[in-house]
């Protein structure tokens, strides 16, 4: 079984092709980073696997399930069993910690008794035990990383999709949160697709790296192999 | 970042809330303007129906007063805006703030009340200034100091949304004026042009006010000739040609400033607020304040021994008015928070029925009033024509649009992480909708209605044609009173409608402030 797998997937948005003719699949619990130069379309091949994209044609399959083909929806964003952490985290202010954990497991359908539970839990595990109550915009730079990985994590997806979820974290919370991604992603063996702008992100989050230039991939192997032959010079500079 | 913008996948929930939502502009706005133009090609056809020569003059004279009704609110806005965004201290913001009032209100109150200090009889009565009053020079004053508060405003809000550093870095080179005149001023001239192009509009399909000044203008000389019993919707339209013309203009004008508004809309609240206003600025912002204010105070001075005498005149058109306004404002905040968001998403069929809308707004408002009496009265509909419904029916079509536009505005300012997140944790559209947009955008919910709200309350030239028997709002009735009332009692109901808008306006006001 695939975890993920894009065939032949193409994004147009008038006269610009976001993504051109990409393919590339995943095994369940394995990380994929990608990379690219901005505007390369690594944000929208994320919101193409989540569903918030639409494809003009390709076919996207998630564990198997054909959930896009040629411009159709099939599955919607909200019934792919997956999560996804933004850059700018959109923690919805206008809810508390709890609050933020408690509305993405509301749909599930989950007793109310479960839900809390299962809240607790996830708040636990990131290190936000007593912070349930707390406002959002209350909390500093590291504990809303930590709050929209929870947040995140609450629903136990299959699939966890990153969009430089640490590009502005500071160099210590950077290295705490990529610690506890590693770890979290380990033992629940969820599958992860990573855009990051960071090597090192890359290197700690996965070993491989799929690298994205002007909607095509230009590259799709493992980072060693890349590091030692970097096919273009954005890799080049990109992996160091 | 990368981020991809552009059309996401709609769900058929969100694809039937905009259809009702298309559904109610197309029975205010489409079809009463529909019927108008299929009337205009197949009724019947007489000689007198082409466009007299002398309508050309009249059209000709009121673009050229709405121009320097332009001049005189930006004469009068601009600096009113600029001392709007730096005060800080509440008792000077809340003194500004009153300057905004008139905005509230229908400009012929202030033609009202500057009667009562100018005027035969009055105060300062002299033989100049009655007739600079009563003609071409009081019209542009008087519109000019009722619609400086759209400029004002929208000044306001465009050097609110500017990035503190922009003022900080010329600051290091150049002095306050300049950076006012060189920097501030440019960045925000979409917001102040877009609010000239709703100035030209308001001015243009203005009928109270000249008609009380006694000025010949255009909109005026079109409600005489089509507002009897037998208006011909072929008279209708080639009447209003040239004005339909320019009406399209603006349309476009509107449209493509609109956007650039809505990129730039970020307020910042602390942009600027505290910087020293300067005291040729703050006497040029306390003069704007005051010739507003004049003539709403002269207005109360003269009606307050008349109100007993009022009374018997209200009947129940405040309750009247005050309903419509309601009903209306609620109908367009429903349609406008689906559409204006479905607009700031980039769903092209919301963005159609959203120019539709538009139409409605810049539409010569006779055209759209006659339009709805000659869709709705008849047929099936003649029951709602014959109830109260039907006020809120054509206001719908007239200001609709306000409400998808503040709302778009808004949820622009939004980032759409918000709404994937909550989707991807399964939520359908509605219950984005319900929690998350709405909650995050409540304010620009309050606005919407609040505009709406005020632009109904001061409404006379839509109603005025369709409005059904004994069911008047309180502008109307004022509006066939000035002609032949008692001075006192026309006086006496305007400072009771001035007194109605303020409490209904108070309650979204407060409900921002508190949230604040």
């Amino acid at each position: 079984m695939k975890a993920v797998d894009l065939a032949a997937v193409s994004v147009r948005e008038g006269e610009r092709q976001l993504l051109d003719d990409v393919s590339f699949s995943m095994a369940p619990g394995e990380s994929l980073a990608v990379a690219g130069p901005s505007g390369a379309g690594k944000s929208t091949l994320l919101r193409v696997v989540a569903g918030l994209r639409v494809p003009a044609s390709g076919r996207v399959h998630l564990r198997n399930v054909l959930v896009n083909d040629a411009g159709r929806v099939l599955v919607p964003a909200r019934r792919r069993g997956l999560a996804m952490v933004f850059q700018d985290l959109a923690l919805w202010p206008h809810f508390s910690v709890r609050g933020n954990l408690a509305f993405a497991l509301e749909a599930s359908g989950m007793p109310s008794a479960e839900r809390d539970r299962r809240v607790e839990e996830t708040l636990d595990r990131v290190g936000l035990a007593g912070f349930g109550t707390r406002e959002v915009l209350s909390l500093s730079g590291g504990e809303r990383q930590r709050a929209a990985l929870a947040r995140a994590l609450v629903t136990k997806p299959d699939l966890l999709l990153l969009d430089e979820p640490l590009s502005s974290a500071d160099a210590l919370i950077k290295r705490a949160m990529l610690t506890l991604i590693r770890d979290l992603l380990s033992e629940r063996n969820t599958s992860a697709i990573i855009v990051t702008h960071d090597a090192s992100e890359a290197r700690a989050l996965s070993k491989r790296l799929l690298c994205l230039e002007a909607g095509c991939v230009v590259a799709d192997d493992t980072i060693e192999a890349l590091t030692k032959k970097p096919p273009t010079p954005f890799l080049g500079a990109f992996l160091g | 970042m990368g981020r991809a913008v552009g059309t996401r996948p709609s769900s058929l929930e969100q694809r039937a809330v905009l259809a009702a939502a298309a559904a109610v502009a197309a029975l205010t706005v489409v079809w009463p303007l529909g019927a108008l133009v299929h009337g205009a090609l197949f009724g019947a056809a007489s000689a007198d129906e082409l466009i007299p020569a002398r309508t050309w003059t009249l059209f000709a004279r009121s673009v050229a007063l709405a121009l320097g009704v332009l001049v005189g609110t930006l004469l009068l806005g601009v600096p009113a805006g600029v001392a709007l965004a730096r005060a800080r201290r509440g008792a000077l913001r809340a003194a500004l703030c009153l300057h905004l009032l008139p905005l509230a209100l229908p400009p012929s109150f202030l033609a009202l009340g500057a009667a009562q200090l100018v005027g035969p009889g009055s105060a300062f009565s002299s033989v100049l200034l009655s007739k600079l009053l009563y003609g071409p020079a009081g019209f542009v004053f008087v519109m000019s100091i009722a619609l400086a508060p759209v400029v004002s405003a929208m000044t306001w809000v465009g050097l609110a949304s500017l990035d503190p550093s922009l003022e900080e870095a010329a600051r290091l080179v150049a002095s306050r004026p300049l950076v006012l005149a060189k920097v501030l001023l440019p960045a925000s001239a979409p917001f102040i042009a877009l609010a000239l192009v709703l100035v030209f509009s308001l001015t243009l399909s203005e009928l109270a006010v000249p008609s009380l000044l006694r000025v010949d203008v255009y909109s005026a000389a079109v409600f005489a000739r089509l507002g009897g019993f037998r208006a011909s919707p072929r008279e209708a339209l080639l009447v209003s040609l040239p004005i339909v013309a320019v009406s399209f203009v603006l349309l476009a004008l509107a449209h493509r400033l609109f956007a650039r508004v809505a990129g730039d809309l970020v307020l910042r609240r602390e942009s600027g607020a505290g910087t020293p206003l300067g005291p040729l600025l703050m006497a040029h912002a306390a003069v704007a304040a005051v010739l507003g204010l004049t003539p709403l105070v002269a207005l109360v001075a003269r009606g307050a021994g008349s109100f007993s005498a009022a009374v018997p005149w209200l009947g129940a058109s405040v309750w009247n008015g005050l309903r419509a306004a309601i009903v209306t404002a609620l109908a367009a905040t429903a349609i406008g928070v689906p559409l204006g968001h479905a607009v700031a998403r980039g769903l092209r069929w919301a963005r159609v029925v959203d120019a539709c809308l538009l139409v409605g707004f810049f539409a010569p408002a006779v055209l759209l009033a006659l339009g709805v009496v000659q869709a709705w009265n008849g047929g099936l509909t003649t029951l709602a024509y014959q109830s109260f419904l039907i006020l809120p029916i054509g206001l719908v079509g007239r200001y609709g649009a306000l409400a998808v536009r503040t709302f778009a505005v808004s949820t622009r300012g939004v980032a759409e992480a918000y709404e994937d997140a909550a989707e991807l944790s399964g939520h359908g559209y509605l219950a984005r909708l319900v929690r998350i947009t709405v909650p995050l955008q409540w304010r620009a919910l309050l606005a919407a209605f609040g505009l709406v709200l005020t632009f109904c309350l001061r409404d006379v030239e839509t109603s005025i044609l369709y409005y059904p028997p004994g069911g008047e709002p309180l502008t109307v009735r004022l509006f066939t009173l000035e002609a032949n009332g008692s001075p006192g009692v026309v006086c006496a109901l305007a400072s009771m409608h001035v007194l109605a808008t303020a409490l209904a306006l108070a309650v979204p006001v407060w409900l921002v402030r508190r949230g604040q």
